[in-house]
């Protein structure tokens, strides 16, 4: 069947101020990000090409730990916002009294900005915070939460940001579940956990993955959390980033770190589009 | 007969001096465009010159890198400036990105958006590397600021920038203490009796990381001039040493001696991640010493975000400070109005009221501080006498850099 070219210049029209939109605020920069992470373009110095930025922030240990603890800071808040997330939602569905005001409550963290967030728990928790003036005088004191090494603080922050965000999205999967598909699972002799993992788990797996995949992306450049709770030592590479830019105006290596951070989110992004693909080609 | 002559020379010579004209700064022709004569222009001649000029440029734009200065030129000196001279400013808290933005704007062919910049001394190289600033001797041309110390005055972070970025803003790295718990006398005083004290009372001084914050870097630095052999200090002012230079002498036998005190006060201090962080765990009690800035103890002083009882002093072996500086953009189409600011910015009246809200240092050496400033304002400041025996200048950045990368390898870095 051939297309009318009228149509065809249609669609091209109409899609034309999208692919520019795109072309032109995210394509662009990351083009030139990518240039100077090379050498070429990158204020501040001579414009020619260099691996040297690259060569540092691979070899060198101070950077490598950094992706090891961007990597970090990413995956752990996110598999614990999905652990708190996939039994929230399922509560959410099922109703419980209250649940009204609990559905309200439970999204507060989605309006508290991240660098708000973090003062709430330096406030609280740092040596000598609230909780701590509390907890002295009856003999008992906290774990370190702030400037831990293992970013504990941190991470229980980025969770608690997260979990609403995961749960709005999951809520939504488990919400397009039919319900005759879940009782017919139970007349045909399946308990209510084996419902769940054979019925509704499997059909909100897009939104679960989808939740997964966004938090990830962008706990990876998660700025003021890690900053002002995060350990002393490895910092992420979002925090080098700023330093390196602001502080000793290495905007070659700031872009090369830059670009880094978007080919794992980039990554993260292909894989969940392979793995969708996948599923829908063997459904 | 003598003194007669002694007198008519002397007269001569700050008559000459006062009516030296300007000569552009590296080049043989000024960078930026004038309405008047650049070369004619002086101390003696400049506000009758430049005034009538001013009047018919309009609003002048004034850009600010800083976050915490913005309430000093608002409410305070641009509304004094503005009263004086009869001319509008507007203040734009631009941020030290505003460096790229000027040097997009030079690229573009276009104006520049700022006609006059308070930039931090960090970005002043990569500023005029690029070519953004006027290359105006601002450090001889203002009738206002006479007496600038000349090394702040033409070099920056070790940068030899020559008079064209003016030195607005000084402040120096400290020793904070909290009187509750040490009592003015007993605080520590020397590199050596700090790590003594760290040892004695655990996790009760706070040490900022240095790769994260000012006062940090700022006691690895006192430590490298106080704590380098001779042959090494050689190098610490040398302007003309690369990064690649600065590596070997970093990752060399220079930094033993500064290492090992390093290593000593380790175990038994809590390192930070900023300079804020630092005052925090004073404001709460949990540290009794801290590395900090004197001018933002100062301001917590003030608005109460660290107890009244917090004083700061400077180590007897010296401590680094630095500053940041006032430029005008190659590209101002206000050059007049954009020089008025700049020579108001640095008077008497400015530079005082400045220290007494900010607790912002001068580079102006004859400001006589103590007679100027209350005694409570006065005793939530360095000392004058430490201010003038024991600041130091900051090492060049490139040695810097190098040296808190090793600090990072050595002292933070789990093996």
């Amino acid at each position: 069947m051939n297309r009318h070219p009228a149509g065809t210049i249609a669609g091209l029209l109409l899609v034309a101020p999208g692919v520019l939109y795109l072309v032109a605020l995210f394509g662009l920069p990351l083009a030139m990000a990518v240039a100077a992470s090379f050498g070429i373009g990158a204020i501040g110095t001579r414009s020619a090409f260099t691996l040297n930025h690259w060569q540092a922030l691979l070899s060198e240990r101070l950077y490598r730990d950094a992706v090891a603890m961007s990597l970090y800071l990413a995956l752990l808040p996110t598999a614990l916002a999905l652990a708190v997330s996939v039994p929230l939602a399922v509560a959410l569905r099922a109703g419980f009294a209250g649940r009204r005001l609990f559905s309200t409550l439970y999204k507060l963290p989605l309006v508290v900005p991240s660098i708000v967030a973090a003062f709430v728990v330096m406030t609280l928790f740092d040596r000598g915070g609230v909780i701590s003036r509390v907890l002295t005088p009856v003999g008992l004191s906290l774990p370190q939460l702030v400037r831990d090494p293992w970013a504990i603080g941190a991470i229980l922050a980025m969770t608690w940001k997260n979990v609403p965000f995961m749960t709005l999205i999951i809520a939504d999967g488990f919400a397009s579940v039919s319900d005759d598909l879940r009782h017919a699972a139970r007349t045909l002799g399946a308990g209510p956990f084996a419902a769940f993992i054979r019925v509704d788990l499997p059909l909100a797996l897009p939104a679960i993955s989808a939740a997964t995949i966004l938090v990830f992306v962008t706990s990876i450049a998660a700025f003021a959390i890690p900053s002002l709770l995060g350990p002393i030592h490895p910092q992420p590479l979002s925090t080098l980033m700023v330093e390196n830019a602001f502080e000793e105006n290495r905007w070659g290596l700031v872009s090369a770190m830059g670009t880094l951070l978007t080919a794992i989110a980039c990554a993260a992004l292909l894989a969940y589009d392979r793995l969708t693909r996948r599923r829908e080609a063997s459904t | 007969m003598f003194k007669l002559l002694v007198s008519t020379l002397a007269l001569t010579l700050a008559l000459t001096a006062g009516a030296r004209a300007a000569e552009p700064v590296g080049a043989a022709d000024f960078n930026v465009k004038s309405a008047i004569d650049l070369k004619a222009l002086s101390p003696a001649n400049f506000v009758e010159t430049l005034l009538p000029v001013a009047r018919g440029e309009g609003e002048v734009v004034f850009y600010d890198f800083t976050e915490s200065f913005g309430p000093l030129f608002n409410e305070h000196l641009l509304p004094r400036f503005e009263k004086k001279y009869g001319l509008k400013v507007k203040h734009v808290q631009a941020g030290p990105q505003a460096v790229q933005q000027l040097i997009a704007a030079k690229m573009a062919g276009q104006a520049s958006p700022a006609d006059v910049y308070f930039i931090g001394n960090g970005n002043i190289r990569t500023a005029n590397e690029a070519g953004i600033i006027a290359n105006l001797p601002l450090n001889s041309l203002l009738p206002s600021a006479p007496d600038l110390d000349p090394l702040a005055a033409t070099v920056a972070r070790g940068y030899k920038h020559g008079g064209i970025v003016v030195p607005f803003h000084r402040n120096v790295t400290a020793i904070g203490y909290d009187t509750r718990y040490v009592k003015t006398g007993s605080e520590p005083k020397t590199l050596a009796e700090l790590a003594a004290y760290a040892a004695a009372n655990p996790k009760k001084v706070a040490f900022t990381n240095p790769a994260r914050g000012g006062s940090g870097q700022g006691l690895l630095e006192s430590a490298i001039v106080a704590l380098a052999t001779e042959p090494c200090k050689a190098r610490l002012f040398d302007f003309t040493v690369t990064p690649e230079e600065a590596k070997v002498w970093a990752e060399g036998e220079c930094m033993t001696p500064v290492l090992d005190w390093f290593k000593g006060i380790r175990p038994h201090v809590e390192i930070t991640n900023g300079n804020t962080d630092t005052l925090t765990l004073i404001a709460n009690g949990q540290a009794h010493v801290g590395t900090v800035w004197e001018d933002q103890t100062y301001d917590f002083s003030k608005r109460g975000l660290v107890p009244p009882t917090v004083r700061v002093r400077l180590l007897a072996d010296g401590q680094v400070g630095d500053g940041d500086g006032i430029m005008i953009p190659a590209g101002t189409q206000k050059l007049a109005s954009a020089l008025l600011l700049t020579d108001f910015l640095l008077s008497d009246e400015a530079q005082l009221l400045k220290l007494e809200l900010n607790g912002s240092r001068s580079a102006r050496t004859k400001l006589d501080v103590a007679k100027a400033l209350k005694p409570e304002v006065l005793e939530k400041l360095i000392p004058s006498e430490q201010y003038a025996t024991l600041a130091r200048p900051r090492i060049v950045a490139t040695i810097s850099s190098a040296a808190t990368a090793r600090f990072v390898a050595a002292i933070l870095q789990l093996p």
